[in-house]
Formats: C-alpha cells, sequence, structure tokens
C-alpha cells in the first residue's frame, strides 16, 4: 500500500478576527492517490478554493485554519514552519489558476519565470544549457508549440492556452507530487478546455502525480474526475468515486448541480414560419481603425458582413468563441456601436445610421440584457429609478411606470417591494433579474442577451435561462441570444448561428446543427463542450 | 530604425507642449500692468517718442506677429537682454545654474534613496512600526510649507547644534568638502517633501501590485518573500514611482525657489524672485520657458525610460 | 480567489440611514470638526481679536505675551494674537476660492475633454504646457505682472491646478463612458443631459471633492509661500505667510513669532488633507491612484 499522494482530513477554515464565526470551511476529508484527479465542486461561496489554498499555504491573512490534518505523502503541512511549506511548494506540490492572463509575471520571459523555480528549489545549481533544456523539454512535454520561441518570449505576446501550457510547464518542471488547479480552463474558450483538460489527464497518467481540481462545472468532472467533493457554503454535500456521484447522486443539491448543467438538448420550440421578421440585418460590417500621425493606418475587421433576420417570437442563437466578432454584432444591432456598413432593418425601418434623436425614440424596441450584472446598474441609484427610467424617457407618466416595473418584477421573480434598494444588496442572479425587467419595460419586440448568463453560477444560470423562455412564451418576444456555450444556446434557442473570426460559419434551426452540423468548426465546438456523452448518456438512463 | 522613429515621434510630440508654455510665458508679459516702453522712454517722452519705440521693438504689429517674431528669437537663443541690469538674459540665467542644478540634483538623489525603500518596506510590513511612522513622516511633509522647514533645520542645526551654516552657497570650485556642507541644509529641507511624495507613491503602487495574480503565483512558486517583492512585485511597482518622480519635478522646481530664498543661494530660484521684484519682465520669461523646457525634458526621458520597465510598453 | 471573504448580500438587508457615510471615516470626522472650528475663528475674527491687527505701535516692539498682548507683539509692535485670528481669514479665503476656481473651470474643460473629441488633443496639450510650469513659478510671473491682490493671487494660484482637475475629470468620463450601466441607460432611450446628470456626474463628484482638499490646501501653502517670498499679500493685511516673513528679520532672537503662524498653517493645512485622506479612502481604491496629491 502506497501512501496517499494528499490527505485532508477535518479541515476547519475561518476568520482570523472572527474565531467563534461560521467557518469558511467546516470539517472537509478527502485523500487523493498518485495517478488520481479528485474534484471539488461547488458554486462561488462554496469553500473550493479556500480549500486549495489552504494546502497550499496561501491562505490569505483574514483566513486561518481552525482544525484538521493536510498531509503531503504523509508530512503534516498545519501548524509547520512556513518556511518548510516554502520549499514545499513549487517542487513537491504546485498550482496553477484560472486567468492564464494575470498569473504570469507581465515583466519577465517566460524563461526567466521558469528558471527561478530551479534557481531556489535545485538541490545542485545547473548550467545555463542545461536548464534550457530542461525548460525546452518540460515545455514540449506541455505541448507547446514552438517551444524556443515561447522561452523567449513575455506573457502578453502567447495565447490563452499557450500561457495555461506555460502555467503547467512551470507547475510540473520539478515533478511535483502534487498538481493543484484552481479553475484552470474556466477563462478559456471552449476548445481550448479540452486540449488542456486532455493535456491534464495525460499528464496524471504519464507521471502519475494526483491532482487537486477545483471546478463549478459538473460536465468537466464528467470528463476528467476520478473522485468527486460536492461542496455547498463550506460543507461537504457528498463525496465518492465520482461514476458513483455522477450516476446515484444521494443529495439534491448534487442532482442540482448536475442537472443545471447545460446538456445541449435540442429546445422543442418550433416557431411559425409565418412569423413576421421583426429584425433584418443586411451585410452588416465592423471596421475598428487607428490612424497615428507617422505610422500607416491599422484597421481590425471584428466583423466581416453578417446578414440574418429574427422572426417575431423567435430565439436566435449567436455562438462563438472569444474573438469571433459576437458581441460586436449585438452592439452593431443595438447600435450601441455604429457599423461601418450595412444596414439593419428594424421592423422595416434602417437604423443603421439614424441620426440621435431618431435613434433614441427607436430604442424603446430592441432592448440589451449584459453580461456582468455588477457593473450594468448604476451602483448609486436605487434600483426602482433604474427601472423606472426607460418608461419614463418614453414617456410614461412616472405612477404609471411605477406600477408597471412592479407587475414587470413579479413576472422575473422579484418582489416588488426593492424599490429602493441599491444595486449593491442584491445577488449575481438577482441583479440580471432586474436588469431584464429594466429591459422590459419599453415593452421592446426585441431583447438582445449578450452572455447574459455567463457570469453567473450554474443553478442560477439554469434559472435564468427558463426565465428568458417564459418571456418568449408570454410576451411574444424575439430574442438574440449571444453565448461562447453551444450546449446553453441548444437548450434555450429556435435556431443557432455559429460564427468565427468575423464571420458567420453556419445558420440553421437548433435540431438540424445540432444532428447534422455542416462546418468543421460547428463539429468542434460540439466535440469540445466538456461532459457531453457521459452526461447525456446518464440522463437518458 | 524603428525605434529611432517611435523616439522622434515622442520628440515631436512635445513641440506643442513647449509652444504652450512660450505661449504662457509671452502672455504674461503682456498682461502685465505697466507698460514696457512708457518705462523705456521715460518720462519727459513725446507720444512721437514713443510711438517710434513701439515701432522698433514692434510692438505696433498685430498680438500674433508679435508672439511669431519673439518664439523665433527665442528659437534662436536670443532671451532679451535684463531691463535691470542690461546684460543678456541667458548669459544671466547661465551664471545662476549651478546652484539651482546642485540642490535639485542631490535632492532628487536624496529622496529616490530615502523615498523607495522606505515606501517598499512599509508595504512589506504593512501596519508596522516603520509603516505608521511614515505615514505620519509623509501625511507632516504634505502639511508643513517648505519654508517652515527650511527654518526648523536652521534653529536645530544651525542655531542650536552649531553643525551647518545659517545661510550662502559655496560653487564645487572651492572645495568638495565645503560645496557639499553648504548645501546639506537646502536638500534636507527640499527633500522633505519629496521624500514623503516618493514613500507614498512607491507604498501604494507596491500594495497595488502585491494584490495581482503574478504575485500569488510566485508565492505559489515557493519562491522567498524578499524575491517576490523585489524581483516580481517592485519591477511592476516600477511605472507609477517613476513618473510620479517625473511629475514630482515641477514640485522641485517650485521648491528650489523657496529653498533659495530661505538660504541665500544665488541660483534660478534667487533670480526669478529678484527679478519679479524688479519687474524684469524678460528675465521672468525666459525663466518660464527654461524650467517649463527641463519638465518637458525630464518627463520625455521619463516617458522613454517606461519601455525598459515594462515590455508591454512599446515606444508608440 | 474570487470566492473568498466576498460577504455576498443575498438576503434582505436593510437600507440603513444614519450619519452621512463619509463621516463614519475618522479621519473625515477630525478634518471637518478641525476646519468648522478654524472656520468659526475667520468668520468671528472682530469679535475674537482684542486690537486691531494692523495697529502699530513702535515703542511697545517684539514685546513678550502680556495680558494686553495675550501672544506678545511683533517687530512693528502689533499684536499677534490678533493677527493670527485675523490671518485664518487670508489662508481659509484664498484655499477656498482657489479650490473652487479650479475645480468649476477644471471641472468644465474636463467634461468638454471627454465629450468632444476633436477638443480634446488641443486642450490637453494646452493642460500639459499650463503643467510644465512649476506652480509657484507661475503665481511668482503673474503676481509680478499684475501686481498683489486677493484676486490676482487667488486666480494666480488657480491656474495651474486646473490641468490636474480637468485630467482627473477627464479620465473618470472615459472611464465612467465604458461602463455597461451607461449603455444601458443609453439604450434605455436616456437623452444625454440626463445621462451626464444623473449617471455621470455623481460618479465624477466623489474624487472631484477629493481633489478640491488638496487643491485648498495646496493653495494656502502656496499663498504662504508667496508672502514669504515678500511677493504676497500687502503687509498691512494680517496673514500668517506675512507674519513668518516678518519673523525672518528677528528670527535668531524670537523664533515664537515664527512658530506661531507656521503652526496655524500647519494645523489647518493637515485638516483639510485629512478630509481629502479620508474622501480618498471611502473611494475606490483604483481611483484613489489618479485622485492622488501631487502639487
Amino acid at each position: 500500500m502506497t501512501e496517499p499522494v494528499l490527505t485532508i482530513k477535518g479541515l476547519v477554515v475561518g476568520r482570523r478576527d472572527d474565531p467563534s464565526g461560521d467557518p469558511i470551511v467546516r470539517g472537509l476529508d478527502l485523500t487523493i492517490g498518485a495517478g488520481e484527479i479528485a474534484c471539488i465542486v461547488g458554486e462561488s461561496g462554496s469553500g473550493k478554493s479556500v480549500t486549495s489554498f489552504s494546502v497550499m499555504g496561501l491562505l490569505p491573512d483574514a483566513l486561518t485554519p481552525r482544525a484538521g490534518s493536510i498531509r503531503l505523502l504523509g508530512e503534516e503541512l498545519l501548524g509547520t514552519d512556513p518556511e518548510k511549506v516554502r520549499k514545499l511548494r513549487g517542487s513537491r506540490m504546485a498550482m496553477i489558476f484560472q486567468e492564464p492572463m494575470t498569473a504570469l509575471n507581465p515583466v519577465m520571459t517566460i524563461r526567466a519565470q521558469l528558471a527561478e523555480v530551479i534557481e531556489f528549489h535545485g538541490e545542485t545549481p545547473m548550467s545555463r544549457s542545461a536548464l534550457d533544456a530542461l525548460i525546452l523539454a518540460t515545455l514540449e512535454d506541455m505541448l507547446v508549440r514552438d517551444p524556443k520561441r515561447v522561452m523567449n518570449s513575455y506573457p502578453h505576446q502567447l495565447s490563452g492556452g499557450q500561457r495555461q501550457r506555460v502555467m503547467i510547464a512551470m507547475a510540473l518542471l520539478l515533478s511535483p507530487s502534487l498538481l493543484i488547479a484552481d479553475e484552470p480552463t474556466t477563462a478559456l474558450d471552449v476548445t481550448t478546455q479540452k486540449q488542456i483538460l486532455g493535456l491534464i489527464k495525460s499528464l496524471v497518467e504519464r507521471r502519475n502525480i494526483g491532482v487537486l481540481f477545483i471546478t463549478h462545472d459538473f460536465g468537466v468532472v464528467a470528463d476528467i474526475a476520478d473522485q468527486v467533493v460536492v461542496m455547498q457554503r463550506g460543507e461537504v454535500v457528498e463525496s465518492g468515486p465520482a461514476a458513483k456521484v455522477l450516476q446515484s447522486p444521494e443529495k439534491a443539491y448534487t442532482r442540482l448541480l448536475i442537472d443545471s448543467v447545460p446538456k445541449g438538448h435540442a429546445s422543442t420550440n418550433v416557431p411559425s414560419e409565418l412569423a413576421a421578421p421583426v429584425l433584418d440585418v443586411r451585410d452588416v460590417q465592423m471596421v475598428y481603425g487607428r490612424r497615428s500621425l507617422f505610422g500607416a493606418a491599422t484597421t481590425t475587421h471584428a466583423l466581416k458582413g453578417a446578414s440574418f433576420t429574427l422572426n417575431q417570437g423567435e430565439i436566435l442563437g449567436v455562438v462563438g468563441e472569444s474573438g469571433s466578432g459576437k458581441s460586436t454584432l449585438a452592439r452593431c444591432v443595438a447600435r450601441l456601436a455604429t457599423p461601418t456598413a450595412g444596414q439593419i432593418l428594424l421592423m422595416g425601418r434602417d437604423i443603421s445610421t439614424a441620426g440621435q434623436e431618431e435613434l433614441r425614440l427607436q430604442r424603446r424596441y430592441i432592448q440589451f440584457v449584459f453580461q456582468d450584472p455588477y457593473r450594468s446598474l448604476n451602483p448609486r441609484l436605487p434600483v426602482g429609478r433604474s427601472l423606472i427610467e426607460g418608461a419614463v424617457n418614453f414617456g410614461v407618466p412616472a405612477e404609471v411606470a411605477r406600477d408597471k416595473v412592479r407587475a414587470l418584477l413579479e413576472l422575473v421573480g422579484m418582489d416588488a417591494y426593492i424599490f429602493d434598494r441599491l444595486p449593491h444588496e442584491f445577488s449575481g442572479g438577482q441583479r440580471q433579474r432586474i436588469c431584464i425587467a429594466r429591459a422590459l419595460v419599453s415593452e421592446p419586440q426585441i431583447l438582445i442577451a449578450d452572455e447574459s448568463v455567463s457570469a453567473l453560477d450554474v443553478t442560477v444560470q439554469a434559472q435564468v435561462l427558463k426565465l428568458f423562455a417564459d418571456l418568449r412564451a408570454r410576451l411574444g418576444l424575439a430574442m438574440l441570444f449571444i453565448t461562447h456555450d453551444l450546449r446553453v444556446a441548444a437548450e434555450l434557442c429556435d435556431r443557432i448561428m455559429v460564427m468565427r473570426h468575423g464571420e458567420i460559419v453556419e445558420t440553421g434551426p437548433t435540431a438540424e446543427i445540432m444532428q447534422h452540423p455542416q462546418h468543421d468548426y460547428t463539429r468542434a465546438l460540439f466535440a469540445a463542450a466538456p461532459g457531453q456523452e457521459r452526461l447525456r448518456a446518464l440522463a437518458t438512463v | 530604425m524603428q525605434v529611432l522613429l517611435l523616439i522622434g515621434r515622442r520628440i515631436a510630440a512635445t513641440v506643442p507642449v513647449l509652444i504652450a508654455v512660450a505661449l504662457i510665458a509671452f502672455v504674461l508679459l503682456r498682461i502685465s500692468s505697466g507698460d514696457p516702453v512708457a518705462q523705456l522712454a521715460g518720462d519727459n517722452a513725446t507720444p512721437e517718442a514713443i510711438a517710434a519705440i513701439r515701432a522698433r521693438l514692434g510692438l505696433d504689429q498685430p498680438m500674433i506677429i508679435q508672439f511669431l517674431q519673439w518664439g523665433w528669437r527665442v528659437l534662436h537663443g536670443d532671451l532679451g537682454t535684463s531691463i535691470v541690469s542690461g546684460t543678456p538674459v541667458l548669459r544671466l540665467i547661465g551664471q545662476h545654474t549651478a546652484p539651482t542644478i546642485a540642490v535639485s540634483l542631490m535632492t532628487m538623489l536624496v529622496s529616490v534613496v530615502i523615498g523607495v525603500p522606505l515606501g517598499v518596506y512599509a508595504a512589506w510590513r504593512r501596519g508596522g512600526i516603520v509603516d505608521q511612522l511614515t505615514s505620519v513622516m509623509t501625511t507632516a511633509g504634505f502639511a508643513v510649507p517648505t519654508f517652515a522647514v527650511g527654518y526648523v533645520w536652521i534653529y536645530l542645526l544651525s542655531m542650536q547644534a552649531g553643525l551647518f551654516p545659517v545661510q550662502g552657497y559655496v560653487p564645487l570650485s572651492g572645495g568638495v568638502g565645503r560645496f557639499l556642507w553648504h548645501l546639506t541644509l537646502p536638500v534636507l529641507t527640499l527633500s522633505f517633501v519629496y521624500i514623503a511624495l516618493i514613500a507614498r507613491v512607491s507604498r501604494t503602487s507596491l500594495l497595488e501590485v502585491m494584490s495581482d495574480d503574478y504575485v500569488r503565483t510566485a508565492r505559489a512558486k515557493g519562491l522567498p518573500e524578499r524575491t517576490v517583492i523585489f524581483r516580481h512585485a517592485l519591477r511592476n511597482a516600477a511605472v507609477p514611482i517613476v513618473s510620479i518622480i517625473g511629475i514630482g519635478v515641477a514640485l522641485l522646481i517650485g521648491g528650489v525657489v523657496i529653498t533659495e530664498s530661505i538660504f541665500n543661494l544665488p541660483g534660478l530660484g534667487r533670480l526669478t524672485v529678484d527679478s519679479v521684484m524688479a519687474r524684469d519682465y524678460p528675465v521672468i520669461q525666459a525663466v518660464i520657458i527654461v524650467f517649463g523646457g527641463v519638465y518637458v525634458l525630464i518627463n520625455l526621458l521619463i516617458d522613454l525610460s517606461y519601455a525598459a520597465f515594462d515590455p508591454r510598453i512599446s515606444l508608440s | 480567489m474570487s470566492v473568498i471573504v466576498a460577504a455576498s448580500p443575498t438576503a434582505a438587508p436593510k437600507r440603513t440611514r444614519s450619519l452621512p457615510r463619509i463621516f463614519r471615516s475618522k479621519a473625515v470626522l477630525f478634518g471637518s470638526i478641525v476646519l468648522g472650528v478654524l472656520i468659526l475663528i475667520a468668520i468671528f475674527a472682530s469679535v475674537l481679536g482684542v486690537v486691531d491687527p494692523a495697529a502699530v505701535q513702535p515703542r511697545l516692539r517684539l514685546k513678550p505675551p502680556s495680558a494686553a498682548a495675550w501672544l506678545g507683539t511683533d517687530h512693528l509692535g502689533r499684536d499677534v494674537y490678533s493677527r493670527l485670528v485675523y490671518g485664518s481669514r487670508v489662508s481659509l479665503l484664498v484655499g477656498g476660492v482657489v479650490a473652487l476656481l479650479a475645480v468649476v473651470f477644471g471641472a468644465l474643460l474636463g467634461l468638454i475633454s471627454g465629450a468632444v473629441r476633436w477638443v480634446d488633443g488641443l486642450l490637453m496639450r494646452a493642460m500639459d504646457g499650463v503643467m510644465a510650469i512649476p506652480a509657484i513659478l507661475f503665481a511668482v510671473a503673474m503676481i509680478g505682472a499684475l501686481g498683489a491682490d486677493l484676486v490676482t493671487i487667488c486666480i494666480a494660484i488657480a491656474i495651474p491646478e486646473i490641468p490636474r482637475v480637468a485630467r482627473l475629470v477627464r479620465s473618470v468620463v472615459l472611464t465612467v463612458r465604458e461602463e455597461p450601466y451607461i449603455e444601458a441607460a443609453v439604450s434605455m432611450g436616456t437623452r444625454t443631459p440626463t445621462l451626464i446628470a444623473r449617471h455621470m456626474l455623481p460618479n465624477v463628484l466623489a474624487p472631484l471633492i477629493a481633489q478640491a482638499t488638496y487643491i485648498a490646501s495646496s493653495a494656502i501653502l502656496i499663498e504662504a509661500s508667496l508672502s514669504f517670498l515678500g511677493i504676497g499679500m500687502p503687509d498691512e493685511v494680517p496673514s500668517w505667510g506675512n507674519m513668518m516673513a516678518n519673523a525672518r528679520l528677528v528670527f535668531q532672537v524670537k523664533p515664537l513669532l515664527m512658530l506661531l503662524p507656521g503652526l496655524c498653517i500647519v494645523l489647518t493645512v493637515f485638516a483639510i488633507n485629512r478630509i481629502g485622506d479620508g474622501l480618498r479612502d471611502l473611494l475606490d481604491p483604483r481611483l484613489a491612484k489618479s485622485v492622488g496629491r501631487l502639487k
């Protein structure tokens, strides 16, 4: 019987200044063996990240472990001399993070950042050539393209996926026994995510390391986990082998989390063919240009000519990865940006070049729900005032507007008495509901939702998606639903439009796109969605 | 080649700023209440004589022509002659630069050498004794007028302890020891507020980057804390620290004017004050242009130096 | 580590209405009390001052404190206590007027610069030009040209402060303009004046007030420096700077004459700075960087 890589027993973490207050993590047990991937799954506030930082000895000053034990290869970490734990970091245990954009030092070359791991942990000093050889070999092992160039680059010169590979190379340079991965793929595009997950899986097999993987996505769990710990508000809800937890979850919360992962079941709603188009977009282009005094003009084609129609009561999904132009398209259609060329016919009237006042009057028919619910409400204005603003702008008396808003709040599942509250008093999901209510005040024909659920926890996300479907059914709204997540789009939308590099790659009814994707890229997107086969297979059992 | 072109562009960008400085200097002279022609012509001059002088000096031309003519002369190094002494202004300025440069450079050196480490240490041991002392010191540095600091030093170190001379300046040719001995109190006076400024900005910029993700990565790599701070955090905090040194040059020059007056140093600051008292406008104008030019030049150099601290900042 | 300590306001917490939020900062509270007292002294100076502060009594020169002259007399036999009390008027007036002038004109230019693109380049270069001239030098030159009266002094100190205010307001406008809630208001059909007044101005206001306090304290210091250099308010006008300038002559024998007005200046500036620091700490820390105190 070999020693497990990591053993956590009865871990309790709480605030330092409030020793009797509620702990952030209460009583976590977990054992990870060599060659094993353990996932801690939970929503925000579950304590999953705090757990990983406790292992690394990197808790913020405000937090402190109160009880329990954390053993790395049998060696106790809690209560040990911090200097000893520091020496274990980077050599015996290593960590990678969510944001590869910011996790690397922007002013140091990749080589320098990798080399210092050896500098501080290597037993014997290495010659420069031996060091370079080790760095190159490790980068190659992480399937970094062109490792020689990457080694001498600065982080900003690399793509997100490349950076995460570099992070993993840095973590595994000294072949640690434990790798902690804190949402390492959440900030990446789905196709990149698939590659990184594949890499981690293969590394576990090849190098026989133990991995503690933090995630919010049961799709990812289904793809890589050997065992699962489900956490909610600091407490372990359920734990066990991945197959067992996925197949027969014992607790309702686990079931809820699994069910909340969009499975990409095609929406069954078939819109009437006879519905009138409310929006007709013709060859809309967007070119960002920058002209400097001496240098030549540099231009970026964010949108290379997009055409589509949106019918009354229809939900059209626009799916694409970062840089696909999907958000630019949404902003042009809503005239938050002015397209360089093309026509936008809103109920037959071209608004692509409309003047300020004409545009202002047309805005009531086309409304926008933004991605970030924390920044899309004026923090200084009581939500009631934000809510009635639209109606009042279009000539509705304030009293009437107030009644209307109360009704709308009920419609989106909020209490009407929240009128005088400030935005910071609400959770993300609540704020997004308020934003949706606000968008509905002017009785629009079209609602544009730009990544409106992607900042939300999965369970909240599922609720908001259901709200969108309800609203369409009740109000007959047409919706343009922008998302990076094909699974989400498939669940909600009648038709799907796939975009890449500023172009529309493929458009069609959801069921058709899903069963017979014409374009390679669409197929790649489907294949990349984590946990698809497994979760769907489970769901149909 | 590319780099040279970009540097050239940065230099070109300072031209409008310098023109603005010149315009301000020009306008300041024009709005003065006294008529320089009447002064030149004397009390008994006939209106014809005044008109003749006016024409000779080009003062009958439209304002914009006058500005261009004056600007043309300034470009050729002709800053006019002092009304009071009749000396060419350029020579006058040349005679007064040495003490000003000495005080400014030493102040900057002392302030950076003391201010940056103080700020860094205060941020590292946040809430510790050094941090609290620094906080008290910076707060005081911003509240006490420079001339009051000067008199406190004079009272303590000169009158009571008898360590340093009360006033006066000895050029470098008079011996390095005596030169430095006379500069000590002015530099101590002027660096008071400058240390406070640099220490405070160093502390806040370092604290700001200490919560960045790459600092967390550096810790996760198992680097010792001092490597985390000096290698990872400080280099990222360098740009705001360096830029405050540049912006602080204006503060420094303002302080030089006062310091030279307290310690009776024959520098540009004294020259300015004396010229204002004597209404010697050409000299005032020239000093504004010189100081403005120095400020623009230093900030240009600092701008260019950013590229050395941060590979993301290209010279474009 | 986004998940950690963020106490998410999930349920329905009550909206508290008690003391204005800014006074919960100890620094702001302290500064406001001290400044309030100083303002009262300035207003009621004629009641608090025992004698005419400009009355010269050659026979009573440089007297130590006594029942008649509580803090003694200066080199012309003028009552030091009365001059200190009246001196608060000049300092506070200059501080207040300069802050007001700089903020009003700076905010105006900043708003225009942030809103109208073609003016931006021109205006910002002009602002750079003004910034390149040290504040004291500018004030010295302008007062030298126009003569020293209260209005000229205030304008001469205010002009160099305008670029910093303009830049601050411009940068806040440019940042705020990108906020989704502004776009939300636009898509809600909000007219531009309402947009500026309701959604933009309140965000500019907080850093602007903090900046105004720093301008006020800096103005007080510069005014005193001008007096000290001998180009400030005429000598008959009792001001702390004038008192210190006069005390230079007798500094070796009567350091107290320098110390007392000096302490008054330090106390005033310190109080105002505390208000500014407190306000700045209450603001978004990211904003604090641009509000920073640069003279």
